[in-house]
C-alpha cells in the first residue's frame, strides 16, 4: 500500500484538487497494484448502481482467494496476499455499502421526479466480518497454546500484552468504521491492525516453536 | 527487562554450581585471522554479547562461562561460528568479541541475548525475546529484533529494519532507509537524517526529528501522539491525520486542506520533495522546525536508557 491508496476513492468522487489528480494519474500510470485497486473500485461503483440498499454479500473472500493461490489452503498465503486480500475484501465490502448509500442519496428521486439534494453518506453497519482472517487468527493462537509452555512466562504476558493492545485497536477501529462507513483511513487502519497481529501471532508461535 | 533479572534467572533455571556462579573469570581467549568476505556468526543461549571494531584483520573472542562449558570458534566456507556447548542445563555465556570493522556481524540463537554492536561498519543482525539490543555504528543491511528488549542504535546508515514488542526504539543519528516498529512503545528518532521512513507503533508516541529527502516516510501510531520536527528550509509534501486527535504544524503553509473525515490536513513546504504521511487514530500529530522544542528523553528516561 502506498500514498495514493487511500485516496482512490476520493479520485473516483472526483474529489481530488487538480493537482492532486494529476500527480495520481502519473503515479496510477506506474503502479500496477494502484491501477487494479482502482479498477476494483470502479468495479464496485457499477455494481453499486443496480443495487438496492442493502449489505453486500459477505463472501467475497473465494473468489479473492482463488485468484491469489487457486483455493489452496489458507497457510499457503504469503502475509502481503492476506493483507492486500483483507484490505480489498474491506473495501469492497465497506465500499459497496458506503456507495450503495451515495448512489441511493445521489439517485433517490421524489415521486414528482426531483432530485434530492445530496446527503451525506448515513452512518450504516458496515460488514467488516472476515472468516479467513479469523480462522487464520484461530489457527495461530492454537500453535500458540500448545506451545506455550515451551516459552518463558514473561514472555507469555508480554505477549498477551500486546495482543490485548492490538484487538483494542482492531475494535476501536471496527466501532469507528460502524459510525463513519466512509472513512478510507478507518480502513486501512483497521487493515494494517489485523496484519499487525496475524504478523505477532506468527512470531510467538514460530519462537514456541523453536524453543521446543 | 533489566539483565540482572535475567541472569539470576538463567542462574537458577540451569543449576549451576554455586562456586562456578560466583567466580567467572576469562575461561576462553582465541584470535584467528579472517579475510574479507568472511562473516561472523555468533550463537548464544543467554548472556551478553559485546562485539566491537578494531583495526586489525584479526577476531578476537573472550568469553566467561562456568567450568562446563566449551567455546568453539570454528570457521567453514566463509563463516566464522563462535558458539558454546555444555552439557546438562543450556550455557550462560558472555562474550567480548574484537572484529574488524568491515565484518558483517550475526548474533543469535537463545531468548536470552544482551547484545551491543559498537563501531562496525557492515551487516548486522541480531535476533533476541528477552535482551536489550544497542547498536552504535553499523551499515549496510541492519536487522534487530528483540519482544521485550529495547533498542538502541547511533550512527548506524544503510537499510535498518528495527523491531521489538513491548519496549520502545531509540535512535540518533541514524541515516539510510528505516523501519522501526514496535507494540507497546515509543519509537524516537533523534538527530535524523533518514532517506525513507517506515514508523509504527499501537501503543505509543512516535518523534521524528531531522532532515528528509525526496523519499516516501510513514509514521503511524493507534493510540499515541506524533511529533515531526524538521528544518525550517524543508520540501516536503505532508498529509498528517488524527482521527480522535488534532493535527498542527508551526510552519507557515502555503496550503492547508481540511479533510472531509476526521482531522486531516495536506500541505506543501518548500518546494515539495518528500512525500510525508502521519496518521495516529487517537493522539495529536505536531510538525514543528528543529529545536522550537526540545524532544530529548526527560531525564528520568534518559537515565533508563543509559542503563
Amino acid at each position: 500500500m502506498d500514498q495514493w491508496t487511500d485516496r482512490l476513492s476520493e479520485y473516483l468522487d472526483d474529489e481530488l484538487e487538480a493537482r492532486e489528480r494529476t500527480d495520481l494519474e502519473a503515479h496510477l500510470a506506474s503502479c500496477d497494484a494502484c491501477r487494479a485497486t482502482l479498477d476494483e473500485l470502479r468495479a464496485v461503483v457499477s455494481r453499486a448502481q443496480d443495487l438496492t440498499e442493502r449489505a453486500p454479500d459477505a463472501d467475497l473472500w473465494p473468489a479473492i482467494a482463488a485468484r491469489l493461490d487457486g483455493g489452496t489452503r489458507r497457510y499457503s498465503f504469503s502475509m502481503p496476499q492476506l493483507v492486500a486480500a483483507g484490505i480489498a475484501l474491506m473495501i469492497l465490502s465497506g465500499g459497496a455499502v458506503w456507495m450503495a448509500n451515495r448512489q441511493a442519496a445521489v439517485q433517490a428521486p421524489t415521486q414528482a421526479g426531483v432530485q434530492q439534494p445530496v446527503e451525506s453518506p448515513r452512518a450504516v453497519p458496515v460488514n467488516l466480518a472476515d472468516a479467513p482472517y479469523d480462522e487464520a487468527v484461530a489457527d495461530l493462537e492454537r500453535a500458540l497454546e500448545a506451545g506455550r509452555s515451551r516459552l518463558d512466562p514473561t514472555t507469555v504476558k508480554v505477549l498477551e500484552s500486546s495482543l490485548a493492545a492490538i484487538d483494542q485497536a482492531i475494535e476501536q477501529s471496527q466501532r469507528a468504521l460502524t459510525a463513519d462507513p466512509a472513512n478510507t483511513y478507518l480502513y486501512s487502519h483497521l487493515a494494517a491492525a489485523r496484519q499487525r497481529k496475524l504478523a505477532l501471532l506468527r512470531r510467538a508461535s514460530a519462537l514456541a516453536d523453536t524453543e521446543g | 527487562m533489566k539483565l540482572a533479572s535475567i541472569v539470576a534467572g538463567m542462574l537458577l533455571s540451569a543449576a549451576v554450581p554455586a562456586a562456578a556462579q560466583t567466580a567467572r573469570p576469562p575461561a576462553t581467549d582465541q584470535t584467528i585471522a579472517v579475510t574479507k568476505g568472511q562473516r561472523l556468526e555468533v550463537n548464544n543461549f543467554a548472556g551478553e554479547v559485546m562485539v566491537k571494531a578494531w583495526n586489525r584483520d584479526e577476531l578476537r573472542v573472550t568469553a566467561e562461562h562456568d567450568s562446563r562449558t566449551k567455546v568453539g570458534v570454528r570457521t567453514s566456507g566463509g563463516e566464522i561460528r563462535v558458539s558454546s556447548s555444555r552439557s546438562g542445563a543450556p550455557a550462560s555465556v558472555d562474550y567480548v568479541i574484537s572484529v574488524p570493522a568491515w565484518l558483517p556481524v550475526r548474533v543469535s540463537g537463545g531468548p536470552h541475548i544482551f547484545a551491543s554492536i559498537e563501531g562496525t561498519q557492515s551487516d548486522v543482525s541480531v535476533e533476541t525475546v528477552s535482551g536489550d539490543i544497542r547498536l552504535k555504528g553499523g551499515a549496510g543491511i541492519v536487522s534487530l529484533k528483540s519482544i521485550e528488549g529495547e533498542i538502541f542504535v547511533e550512527n548506524a546508515g544503510g537499510r535498518l529494519t528495527l523491531n521489538t514488542v513491548n519496549e520502545g526504539i531509540m535512535i540518533r543519528g541514524a541515516t539510510g532507509e528505516i523501519t522501526a516498529e514496535t507494540i507497546n512503545g515509543d519509537i524516537r528518532m533523534l538527530g535524523m537524517k533518514a532517506t525513507g521512513l517506515e514508523a509504527t507503533t499501537v501503543n505509543g508516541d512516535i518523534i521524528y526529528e531531522g532532515t528528509v529527502a525526496d523519499n516516501f516516510y510513514r509514521i503511524s501510531t493507534h493510540n499515541g501522539d506524533i511529533t515531526l520536527a524538521v528544518p525550517e528550509n524543508v520540501s516536503a509534501n505532508v498529509s498528517a491525520r488524527s482521527y480522535q486527535g488534532s493535527v498542527r504544524t508551526s510552519f507557515a503553509t502555503t496550503e492547508t486542506t481540511e479533510g472531509r473525515r476526521g482531522s486531516r490536513q495536506r500541505f506543501t513546504l518548500g518546494g515539495g520533495g518528500a512525500q510525508i504521511e502521519m496518521e495516529s487514530f487517537g493522539g495529536d500529530v505536531r510538525i514543528r522546525r528543529i529545536g522550537e522544542v526540545s524532544l530529548e528523553p526527560r531525564r528520568k528516561e534518559k537515565h533508563e536508557h543509559d542503563k
